[in-house]
């Protein structure tokens, strides 16, 4: 179920001599929501933004972001004494 | 406390003097995901376990909790003795409560059948459309009811929908309630015949040995 945004998808390709060409990985870490929903977040670090589309949505975040948005959790105030703990946002993949 | 007389030969199963108080806590999960024994040792299906793509919503402060069924019920009427029988079929259960809880709208927008939820700091926004039929969910109803030792009733309905129109209650001085909400429970099909439309489960092991 996971959905990858087609952009931070992209390795960039650089040309060498004599036409070879490398392939450089994407930089950043893959980070997967945990939010039932839509997910506008921004880098604290990088400023960049970033949209989660759902649960589930793996998204490559800038690497000096990640340490941030793995802090951030959501719910767990709940009403009714059983317990939940809140969440963290993301996990990495 | 056996009779002076008047007794039952034979085996016979009497009640316990426990009795079970108050609401059970409310979970409901999208229906896509599997329960989480699915199924158990025994065969039967129940549980929920949350996932990053379907989380386990958990509906906060209920009150006024009852479930109830809907069966279709006719007699078999002979005219020359009178009803002999009576046919009846199960069509669903009913969970009918009230909440008092609105946030967060990620656990809300599901009762009030809403869109999904787009969260930017520091505001959420959910719409009201049209609505989804095609959105199932399981739904799982805990009761603890010796909390020194975690004996525990469990409900759990396979295949439930939020049907009919709820009611957004605003009073002056008293808190906001969310009135007529409904989860109607159908039979699941792909459940064995003899558990489509719940599971009933009920651990003690002071009693159940």
């Amino acid at each position: 179920m996971e959905s990858r945004s087609d952009d931070s998808r992209k390795s960039s390709i650089i040309d060498l001599d004599d036409g070879v060409k490398q392939v450089k990985p994407p930089s950043g870490v893959w980070l997967e929501s945990n939010f039932p929903g839509v997910l506008n977040v921004t880098g604290k670090l990088s400023g960049k933004h970033y949209v989660f589309s759902g649960g589930g949505t793996v998204v490559l975040v800038d690497s000096e972001d990640v340490e941030d948005l793995l802090t951030k959790t959501f719910g767990g105030n709940s009403c009714c004494g059983s317990g939940v703990k809140p969440l963290p946002y993301f996990t990495v993949v | 406390m056996s009779l002076v007389t008047g007794t039952p030969l034979g085996t016979i199963t009497s009640q316990e003097e426990i009795y079970l108080e108050g609401a059970p806590t409310l979970y409901i999960q999208d229906y896509t995901a599997d329960p989480l024994n699915n199924p158990d040792t025994d065969g039967f299906y129940w549980g929920l376990s949350g996932t990053s793509v379907y989380n386990v919503y958990e509906i906060g402060c209920v009150t006024d909790v009852s479930l109830t069924e809907n069966i279709t019920i006719n007699d078999v009427l002979c005219d020359n003795v009178g009803v002999k029988s009576t046919v009846q079929q199960r069509n669903f259960l009913e969970l009918v409560f009230t909440v008092q809880s609105f946030f967060p709208f990620t656990v809300l927008r599901h009762m009030v059948k809403g869109g999904a939820v787009t969260r930017t700091a520091p505001t959420d926004k959910f719409g009201l459309g049209p609505i989804n039929n095609n959105l199932n969910y399981m739904v799982y109803c805990p009761k603890v009811y010796d909390t020194d030792v975690g004996d525990y009733v469990v409900i759990h309905l396979h295949k439930a929908k939020f049907v009919d129109a709820w009611t957004w209650n605003m009073p002056f001085g008293n808190n906001w309630t969310l009135t007529g909400l409904k989860l109607r429970a159908y039979a699941d099909t792909d459940k064995p015949s003899v558990q489509q439309f719940a599971t009933i489960m009920r651990s003690d092991a002071s009693v159940i040995v």
